[in-house]
């Protein structure tokens, strides 16, 4: 029984409207062309540096 | 409404139709360019609506975990309304925002699957 509040209807109507699920974002396109990335497989670290 | 194109093509957004698969590095510049071209807006838009939805969202909870007829409940009702007709004060596009949110979504996550799928292809045929 809906009683009391006359806006009970609308809010459900609200609620309803404005609480649909809504997607996390899309992330950016941050893959550069790969080909170029790994055209030289550098190691930045060498586990065997000469270090004396 | 110019846009009454035929019911038949309702299915195909006009990003499908513009964006096809990929067969050049060069047009993967030129998505990977019309994508950025559009991110930022759509990222705003994206907040904005979270930032609603999330609003409402809390106040539905509270809601549902109030006995209706109670004080309380009412006074959780009449904060949805207030918070509505806030929004609908400070964003009077809110709905045309969240539609135009909705099909730029859908339009970079098609541009983005065509880089991916293109990528995929490449770095498969390349081993």
């Amino acid at each position: 029984p809906v009683e009391g509040s006359g806006d009970a209807n609308c809010v459900d109507e609200i609620l309803k409207e404005m609480t649909q699920s809504w997607p996390p974002p899309l992330t950016a396109i941050h893959t550069p062309c790969k080909t170029e990335l790994s055209k030289f497989p550098f190691p930045t670290k060498d586990a065997h540096s000469f270090q004396s | 409404v110019q846009s009454s194109e035929s019911s038949s093509k309702t299915e195909m957004p006009d990003y499908v139709v513009k964006y096809t698969p990929l067969v050049s590095v060069d047009q993967r510049q030129s998505y990977k360019d019309d994508f950025n071209g559009e991110y930022d807006e759509y990222r705003q838009l994206h907040a904005r609506v979270e930032s609603i939805t999330r609003r409402f969202t809390q106040l539905d909870a509270l809601c549902r975990k109030l006995v209706p007829g109670t004080k309380e409940h009412q006074k959780v009702q009449e904060e949805v309304l207030k918070e509505y007709k806030k929004m609908k004060q400070h964003n009077p596009n809110y709905h045309e925002e969240k539609q135009r949110c909705e099909y730029l979504h859908n339009k970079l996550a098609h541009i983005k699957r065509l880089i991916a799928d293109f990528d995929q292809r490449r770095a498969q045929s390349w081993c």
